[in-house]
């Protein structure tokens, strides 16, 4: 057995110049290649890593805005809600105000209406009474009516203030008329009567009214006295009727 | 029945240089390993074609190898000893085309690979450690052990180099005796067996290389 040192030599160049032949055409274009990638790869995670988290707080945002909506939503119901119970309450109270009204209105009406019956019943019970009181005095004897009310009248003449009774002992020295439902048959019981509650100055007229039904007026120039049977009956009869105002 | 067939077999002289047909061989296997890689890389993308996806495979599968044994970044290595691997493969597979001898089979050839596997790992050993802390592994773990160390070393590449030969010559042997002796089907299956050593003595002698390698660089003993 032999060794060639030559063919050994030069194998260990051949070799050597493969190494770096291999180096140069295989092991460097291919590392290259797949550093190119791995770096291609780890862009991509990058990017898929970057796009998550973009994704992520996109998920993020859309969920507040989501929780924020549904805020929203909540308040505005809150808000339509309490509007509703606000306009109900007001519709409530104007209906309130409305049925106090209308019952108010109808209870006056009524009220009204009751008075206003009440009045006409008065009224009509008034008049009934004084027309029966008329029937009944106008069948009775007017002259002993007119002449009974002489006392009366002559208490009333003295009854009257001072004052007063100068101003009518005045208006007497213009004349006054006595005014009778029928004629009167003692004139100096009046003229006497007269003279004494106002003095002897002045002239007396008699007349004759039939509606007076009994008793007598005395008319001076701007004022008239009456006793007379009618204005009993219409004071009764406005007393019937509810008329404060007489007295 | 004179001719030894240990004997170099010289085809032509380059002035004192005689050219050995393992040589000629040797050229075309780097020829062959040289314009596939031009091939294959030359238009290389990240979306990579039939060619150089299969060289990714390869290189990325020898990467995968040797990161495993060295557990460091295997590029610095992957020249030389992916290198190894291919051209051993390739002559080892050589033999199955007819005319052929590979060049493994010759002892030159796998004294010069076991030569450059001695060299690298203590050139790579001294760059990574330091001459100091490389020297002291031959101490390691006691003084004493320093002859041994130094004699393991010249032993373990004289084996290196023996077992590729031995292998691929005995082979060689075989399927000559065989040829000779039973005709020409018969030699198939031992053809086809020498495939398969061919494979395993490329990886047997690239794996123990990068073991070496290894060894050396982190400061270990083998």
């Amino acid at each position: 057995m032999q060794i060639d040192w030559w063919t050994l030599a030069l194998q260990a160049i051949n070799f050597l110049v493969l190494v770096w032949l291999l180096k140069r055409f295989l092991y460097r274009p291919v590392k290259d290649v797949i550093a190119k990638r791995r770096a291609l790869a780890e862009d991509a995670l990058a990017k898929a890593a970057a796009k998550e988290a973009e994704a992520d707080a996109e998920k993020d945002r859309l969920t507040a805005e989501r929780d924020a909506l549904a805020r929203e939503r909540h308040e505005v119901l809150k808000a339509a809600q309490k509007q509703t119970e606000a306009d109900r309450a007001e519709i409530l109270d104007k209906a309130r105000a409305e049925a106090s009204r209308i019952v108010a209105a109808a209870e006056a009406a009524i009220d009204r209406e009751r008075q206003e019956t009440l009045s006409g019943m008065k009224r009509e019970i008034g008049q009934l009474a004084a027309n029966l009181a008329a029937g009944i005095l106008a069948q009775s004897d007017a002259a002993a009516l007119a002449n009974a009310c002489l006392d009366h009248m002559k208490t009333q003449l003295e009854a009257l203030p001072a004052e007063e009774r100068d101003q009518m002992r005045a208006a007497l020295t213009k004349g006054v008329t006595v005014v009778t439902a029928v004629p009167v048959a003692d004139t100096g019981a009046w003229t006497a009567m007269i003279a004494a509650a106002l003095g002897p100055d002045g002239r007396i007229d008699f007349d004759t009214d039939p509606s007076l039904i009994g008793g007598a007026e005395l008319r001076f120039p701007h004022t008239t006295l009456k006793f007379s049977w009618a204005d009993h009956l219409d004071q009764a009869g406005r007393i019937l009727q509810g008329d404060d105002a007489v007295s | 029945m004179d001719i030894n067939p240990l004997a170099p077999d010289i085809l032509f002289h380059i002035g004192p240089v005689p050219i050995d047909r393992a040589v000629v061989t040797t050229w075309a296997i780097m020829a062959l390993l040289t314009l596939l890689s031009w091939l294959g890389t030359r238009r290389a993308t990240v979306h990579a074609g039939g060619l150089q996806a299969v060289l990714e495979i390869a290189v990325e599968a020898l990467e995968t190898q040797i990161r495993d044994v060295l557990r460091r970044d295997p590029w610095p290595y992957l020249p030389i000893l992916g290198s190894l691997f291919l051209f051993i493969v390739v002559a080892n597979l050589s033999a199955v085309i007819p005319g052929l001898k590979p060049p493994t089979a010759h002892l030159e050839t796998p004294a010069a690979l076991a030569i450059i596997v001695f060299l690298s790992a203590h050139a790579f050993g001294l760059r990574s450690l330091g001459p100091v802390n490389y020297l002291k592994r031959y101490v390691k773990p006691n003084p004493i052990l320093l002859p041994l160390n130094i004699l393991a070393e010249f032993t373990r590449t004289f084996s290196l180099m023996i077992r590729l030969f031995g292998n691929m010559m005995s082979h060689e042997f075989v399927l000559a005796i065989v040829v000779f002796l039973a005709g020409l089907l018969l030699p198939v299956p031992f053809m086809l067996l020498g495939i398969l050593i061919g494979v395993i003595q490329a990886y047997i002698f690239t794996i123990l290389a990068t073991v070496f390698i290894g060894a050396a660089v982190s400061g270990e003993a083998d």
